[in-house]
Order: C-alpha cells, then sequence, then structure tokens
C-alpha cells in the first residue's frame, strides 16, 4: 500500500490502515523526539502527542511533501515542546556559561568522552542542539533540515556552524 | 566534511561519541500505541460527559453508579477551578496569572474535595473492574467509564490539586492504568485483563486504599 493510499484509508476511519502508519513511522518518530527531548518519558510524551496530531492533521496533509517530512516536522515540534517545558519546569539546561566543565581526558579516556560529549551537546541552546542532531547525529542535509524545521537552508547552515564551534570550545580540553 | 559551512566537522570520534550519547531508549511500539489510541478517544477542552438521559439503559448496576460518579466530579472540578478564586475576588481572565497554591496543605479546599472524590469512585471502579475482569468480562460501558474517569484524572493533573505530592504520583500511576482499559477493545483477551489486573493489585488498588479512608458525612478523606 503506497502513501496515497494508506492516507486515504486513514481519513475514511480504517483501524488498520492507523496502526500500519503508525508502524512505518514510529521508528523514525522515535529517533528524532528521543534525542531532541534527551529523556525517555518526555520522549514517550512526545511521540504520543506527535501520533495525535498526525491522525487529527493529516485531513489537511496536501501532499506537498513526503508524508515522512510531514511527520517529522510534526514530531519535532512536539519534541521541541516537551523540551521547553521540561527546561522551564526543571530550569535543567544551563545557559552556556554555566555549562558543565567538559576539560580534561582522565585515563578513562574515551569512556568518559561520551559523557563530556554528551553533557557539552545538552549544554547548546535548543536551536543549536537541534540541527546538531538532526545534520550530524540523524544524517539529515540542510535542504531537509530547512523542510522539516521550516526554516531556510542558509538558518540551518548558520546554526550547524554556530553548534559546532561552541562544542569546539566546550571540548577543548578534552582532545 | 564541510556541508556548506565553511569549515571541518567535527572530529569523528566526538560525533561518534554525540551519537552513543543520543541514542534512543528501547521503543515499545505497542505500549506507545495504547498510549496513542487512550489520548485520541478524549477529547480537547472541557470534560466530555454524556447526559445521562441519553444513555442507553447500562446492564450492571455498578457500572451505571460509575458513570454517574465521573459525570459529577467532572462537573465538580469544572466548578472547583474557578469558584475559589472568583470567592477571593479574581476576575476569570486573571486565573493565569493567578499564583498557585503551595504543595500540600496550601491546595484549596474545593480542589481537595474533589480530588477525594474522584480517588473514592476511581478505587471503586478499578474494585470492579477487577472482579469483572476475572471472570473474563469487560463491558463496553466499563471502558467507557474508565475513559471519562481518565478525562477526570487528567483535570486534576492540571490543576492545583496535583501541586499535593502526595497525590500526584498517585494521580500518574492512575492515569497509565484508566488508560490501559480505556483502549480495551472487544472482548480482551485473558492475557490482557490478566495484566491489568495483576497491576491493580500490586499498585494502584493498593496506593488508593491507603489514601481514602470512609467517613460518615463524606464520600472520602484524603490521609494526611
Amino acid at each position: 500500500m503506497d502513501d496515497r493510499e494508506l492516507i486515504a484509508r486513514v481519513r475514511a476511519g480504517d483501524a488498520r490502515a492507523e496502526r500500519l502508519l503508525y508502524d512505518r513511522h514510529v521508528d523514525r518518530v522515535w529517533g528524532l523526539v528521543s534525542r531532541i527531548v534527551g529523556d525517555a518519558d518526555d520522549a514517550a510524551d512526545a511521540a504520543q502527542e506527535a501520533f495525535v496530531k498526525v491522525f487529527e492533521r493529516l485531513g489537511d496533509f496536501r501532499g506537498e511533501s513526503s508524508l515522512g517530512t510531514w511527520i517529522g516536522a510534526i514530531a519535532i515540534r512536539a519534541a521541541l515542546g516537551r523540551r521547553r517545558a521540561r527546561g522551564t519546569r526543571e530550569q535543567r539546561y544551563l545557559p552556556l556559561d554555566d555549562a558543565p566543565e567538559v576539560a580534561g581526558r582522565d585515563a578513562a579516556g574515551d569512556v568518559l568522552l561520551r559523557d563530556r560529549v554528551g553533557a557539552a551537546v545538552d549544554a547548546l541552546p535548543d536551536g543549536y542542539r537541534t540541527v546538531f542532531v538532526l545534520h550530524d547525529v540523524e544524517g539529515y542535509t540542510h535542504e531537509e533540515i530547512g523542510a522539516l524545521l521550516g526554516v531556510e537552508t542558509g538558518t540551518s547552515k548558520a546554526q550547524l556552524s554556530r553548534a559546532r564551534a561552541k562544542l569546539r570550545t566546550m571540548l577543548a580540553g578534552v582532545r | 566534511m564541510t556541508d556548506g559551512t565553511d569549515e571541518p566537522g567535527l572530529p569523528r570520534d566526538v560525533t561518534d561519541a554525540a551519537k552513543a550519547h543520543l541514542a534512543p531508549p528501547p521503543l515499545d511500539r505497542e505500549a506507545l500505541w495504547r498510549r496513542i489510541e487512550a489520548a485520541r478517544r478524549v477529547p480537547e477542552g472541557g470534560a466530555r460527559v454524556v447526559p445521562l438521559a441519553t444513555r442507553r439503559r447500562p446492564a450492571r448496576t455498578w457500572a451505571a453508579w460509575a458513570v454517574a460518579a465521573v459525570a459529577l466530579l467532572a462537573v465538580g472540578i469544572g466548578i472547583g477551578m474557578t469558584l475559589p478564586r472568583w470567592r477571593r475576588g479574581v476576575m476569570p481572565h486573571d486565573l493565569a496569572t493567578a499564583p498557585r497554591a503551595e504543595a500540600g496543605a496550601g491546595v484549596p479546599a474545593a480542589y481537595r474535595v474533589t480530588a477525594e472524590r474522584h480517588l473514592a469512585q476511581a478505587e471503586a471502579f478499578l474494585t470492579l473492574f477487577r472482579a469483572a475482569a476475572r471472570d473474563g468480562r469487560t463491558e463496553a460501558l466499563a471502558v467507557a467509564t474508565a475513559a471519562e474517569l481518565l478525562q477526570a484524572n487528567r483535570l486534576l493533573s492540571d490543576s492545583p490539586a496535583a501541586d499535593d505530592p502526595r497525590l500526584r504520583p498517585l494521580l500518574d500511576d492512575l492515569e497509565l492504568v484508566l488508560a490501559q482499559i480505556a483502549t480495551l477493545r472487544g472482548q480482551a483477551g485473558r492475557a490482557e485483563l490478566d495484566l491489568i489486573t495483576d497491576g491493580l493489585e500490586r499498585g494502584v488498588l493498593v496506593q488508593l486504599r491507603a489514601q481514602v479512608t470512609p467517613e460518615t458525612d463524606a464520600p472520602t478523606r484524603v490521609r494526611s
């Protein structure tokens, strides 16, 4: 069943088609929201919210992008919303000036590198972090990121450049 | 790798470390699907309360009681969310900026009473559901009642009642159980019912009964 037929069936209220759509896209949605949100519980909330909106709004889908891109964009918005909500709730994400100390690579070497890189990535501002995750971790092109986030390609490139620069600064003592 | 950013990419070991740090946790596809189905059953906005007069006559007395209780509870929550502040002279348009109650003792009485009633009704519903499930019976009305209790639970979770640290985890656990029941379709399988009832007996029902005690002039009282 191709996407067009699948969409038609979901719009008609076919429960099996709804499940098929979910099965086709859930892994990608889960990867996106998990990496953006960074917390399993919030990721589950974001994934739930994303699919609820997908089913609610599928009638508005006009096919201007692929179904996967459209769903991905909804998932990213849901994930960013969760991330912002959690940041407000817990003040978990620190300003860069207060970013964790990541200098110094001790005897554990590569074992600790992941934690230090992770701390640095988590300390990035949301905009930088999202583009970094989408480009360097998920492997999307700037054109695809532009479509997912609704921004110009140049904006995606600029955000990635700034994200990398921040990471280099924070990890300067590690490597 | 320049990627049009006029600069080299990060060293490979840094990128690999970032990928490892950001690796998604395992996905429970079925659990997530059940959550999505439950969420889609509950409309956005206010509580979905079907007028009692339009309901078909229920086959079981307990189910009819549960539906009526949920309807009253939803109305009570709606009143409770506005009335106390109006009494203090805060108009509806000020509600969004009005300070929330402190945790625990600071929870306004209207919310506390509503929460107590909700917990008592949930406890009664789950007890009756468990008994029916042991016989392998589930009914559409039980599923609908669970969905409405779920809606009431979410209203409470978003109200100052949830500022009480004793109530918050209970409301969260209750939501999961009610969502499981609300997503049952048709005649649920034995394994599915066993999963729910096992969870009830080990978790939520025990917590509910620890919180709720009967009193003569009030349906329930949350233990302090």
